[in-house]
């Protein structure tokens, strides 16, 4: 399956892209991908420093956090963590 | 000043513009104890002085600029201080928020605060030296724009160190959204800049000799070096990149004003994004007084029609002038920013009515015959520009325009789907259909559709494990605390980007405050946050606002998000008002948003305002 991970802000600086495509096993969960990152991009996850979306929502926010099973399609952003106001 | 050994100078400089004097008022302890300063004390004076009656352009209005404890001390980013008046953009109770020299310089003056009343005979300019006070013509300034006059303050004071703020021409024609600015910073929305235009008061300079006493200079030295250290890696991202940083995110999480708030995702956003601002614009960066971080990203356009133009570009008017008018050139938000910067108006409150005024000639709604000839298609810099310049002027459409959205809407109650504003403030650089809770902070926030005041939840909304961005629950104790945490830190003096490095948080733990004052306020400092939105939330009430004015236009809550990564997504009057329920409930208000008398005693709101 297809799974989009984006590089948003200085993690774009860091991983030298802004976006890429990883092609993974049915059945992956996001420590597949975030290991795939690691050894890709040297970017090691989780990290306090850096915020993971998946689909819209904090990898928190799934009941699996980082064993949430990926589908086809997934989109993955990598950012720094936001404040405002 | 008995309670407390530093951070205060225990006076206010009030100054009579139609009878020239001036005078100093000593401020009650009790009241820093239970206020700090800053927001909360500005919010006690407005409540005893500026009735319901009053409107922002009468000489009864005052401006009250006041400084926090921190203000001006040796630590990080410690520029800040607040203003609160009769706002000329909502017609209600403004605070506002600025950073610069100013509120540094005002307390080596000797002074926590100023308060401006009356009016002028002619338009003039003040100068304050220490103690003293003294008035001057500023007939010959007519028409200047904003930081030409900063200059003109540092010459008139002779010394180019003194803190300065300033009117454009804008203010001068009581433009609605005219702000107010300060060394280069602003106190940016609600039209505060109209109202000393209305006093025919073009600028004040202000220097002292004296020097801000702390109560443990040793340990604020400690606390400085710790704090420097930890903003060099926590902030190191503000450094490099600003706030724009922030369009990208936005734009992917789908919640980018994009054409007037109809869609939330741009496609242009890569042409306006923090990368394509430092590979082809920056110039340097800016810090504030005191600010390690530097945050204020110098951009200038080296070529093209807008070559020349120079601006500090921050992500609210990039998003505003950008995305929201359906602009992807960089060069012209740039050009866009230093338009309303020179002339003085809010970027903010222009990018939302330009984006309104290309709604409404794309629809046929009004005519070149409207906008001077422009051509007012999304998509267009050139456009963008002109039109702001029409508002700034008060020419053509702009003359409406220059209203605010009240103005606009009691014009053409017909245009009330385009107009997105609360309580007469457009919105933010976020659609609130992208994050519930940042739907209620629009609709609760103390001045209108603010992001500040009104508490920013996206980070808490799509990080804790305690919130779904798209769920109502839970949203009204989070908007609360997070108003709270910003009324007390809008009080401290110092800049919200660097609040982290001194924890003030909504637990503070640190001492900088016994350290600064000799007072052990860090254990009352949330609590100090929930009376003041308390006390702005009792000004508000006798202004006239109830549950019907913390409701949201008709597009955040009739339309679904038409396309994008949040397409489909609809927040329904009825999901919205359960959430405004739970708010209400946990503020102790009524269901018409009334503090109810057991929450004003339990503040002691009572005590303190009788």
């Amino acid at each position: 399956m297809e799974i989009t991970v984006k590089y948003l802000s200085v993690l774009k600086d860091k991983a030298k892209t802004a976006k890429e495509v990883f092609i993974m096993p049915a059945n992956s969960a996001l420590s597949d991908l975030t290991e795939l990152i690691e050894s890709k991009r040297g970017i090691s996850l989780p990290d306090p420093h850096v915020m993971m979306v998946l689909n819209g929502k904090g990898f928190n926010q799934y009941p699996g956090k980082l064993q949430t099973p990926l589908n086809n399609g997934d989109t993955l952003l990598l950012l720094p963590p936001v404040s405002g106001g | 000043m008995k309670e407390f050994k530093g951070g205060y100078m225990g006076r206010i400089l009030r100054v009579d513009l139609t009878k020239k004097e001036y005078r100093t008022e000593e401020i009650d302890d009790e009241d820093l104890k239970l206020l700090l300063g800053g927001r909360g004390l500005a919010a006690k004076i407005y409540y005893n002085e500026i009735g319901p009656d009053v409107d922002p352009f009468d000489e009864e209005n005052r401006v009250i600029f006041m400084t926090g404890p921190l203000t001006g001390v040796r630590l990080p980013s410690t520029t800040k201080f607040q203003l609160a008046t009769k706002s000329p953009e909502t017609g209600g109770y403004l605070c506002s928020n600025c950073g610069g020299d100013f509120g540094p310089q005002l307390k080596r003056a000797g002074f926590d605060g100023l308060i401006v009343e009356g009016r002028a005979d002619d338009l003039s300019y003040i100068l304050i030296e220490d103690g003293k006070v003294s008035f001057h013509d500023a007939t010959s300034w007519k028409g200047l724009e904003s930081d030409e006059t900063l200059e003109r303050l540092k010459e008139a004071i002779d010394d180019t160190r003194a803190g300065c703020l300033s009117i454009g021409p804008a203010a001068e024609r009581l433009v609605r959204i005219s702000f107010i600015n300060v060394d280069n910073r602003a106190f940016g929305r609600g039209g505060a800049g109209a109202v000393l235009g209305s006093k025919r008061l073009k600028g004040i300079a202000v220097k002292g000799s004296g020097k801000v006493p702390v109560a443990d200079p040793a340990r604020v030295s400690a606390i400085w070096k710790d704090a420097v250290k930890d903003l060099r890696t926590s902030r190191a991202n503000h450094t490099k990149y600003g706030t724009p940083q922030y369009i990208e995110a936005i734009n992917e999480f789908g919640c980018m004003p994009t054409r007037n708030f109809q869609t939330t995702f741009f496609e242009g956003a890569d042409s306006v994004n923090a990368h394509a601002m430092k590979e082809n614009y920056y110039v340097k960066n800016f810090h504030c007084f005191n600010c390690p971080v530097g945050c204020g990203m110098v951009s200038e356009v080296k070529d093209g029609p807008f070559k020349g133009a120079r601006a500090r570009t921050e992500y609210e008017t990039v998003a505003l002038l950008g995305p929201n008018c359906g602009v992807d050139d960089f060069a012209a938000i740039i050009a866009g920013n230093q338009l309303c910067d020179r002339m003085g108006i809010d970027t903010m409150s222009g990018g939302n009515l330009v984006g309104l005024t290309m709604e409404l000639y794309e629809r046929g709604l009004i005519t070149k015959e409207d906008t001077c000839g422009i051509e007012a298609k999304f998509g267009s810099g050139e456009a963008m520009v002109e039109l702001l310049r029409l508002i700034a002027e008060r020419r053509g459409i702009g003359d409406l325009l220059a209203e605010g959205a009240r103005g606009i809407l009691k014009a053409h109650p017909e245009w009330s789907p385009y107009v997105l504003a609360v309580k007469g403030m457009p919105y933010a650089a976020y659609d609130p259909r992208g994050f519930y809770g940042n739907a209620l902070t629009y609709g609760t926030s103390s001045r209108g559709a603010c992001h500040n005041v009104g508490g920013w939840t996206i980070r808490a909304e799509l990080q804790s494990g305690d919130y779904d961005r798209w769920a109502t629950t839970g949203k009204g104790k989070l908007v609360m605390q997070i108003q709270d945490n910003r009324a007390y830190v809008d009080s401290l003096g110092v800049c919200t980007v660097v609040r982290g490095s001194m924890d003030f948080r909504e637990q503070p733990q640190s001492d900088v405050m016994e350290a600064v004052t000799g007072y052990g306020f860090t254990s009352d400092l949330m609590e100090i946050g929930t009376r003041i939105y308390n006390l702005e939330r009792m000004i508000l009430n006798r202004e006239g606002v109830r549950r019907k004015d913390d409701q949201l236009p008709q597009r955040t809550v009739l339309e679904k998000v038409p396309s994008g990564p949040i397409e489909g997504k609809y927040l329904t009057r009825e999901m919205y008002n359960e959430m405004l329920d739970e708010y209400y409930d946990e503020r102790g208000w009524d269901s018409e948003g009334v503090p109810k008398n057991e929450t004003i005693k339990r503040l002691n709101l009572d005590t303190l305002l009788s």
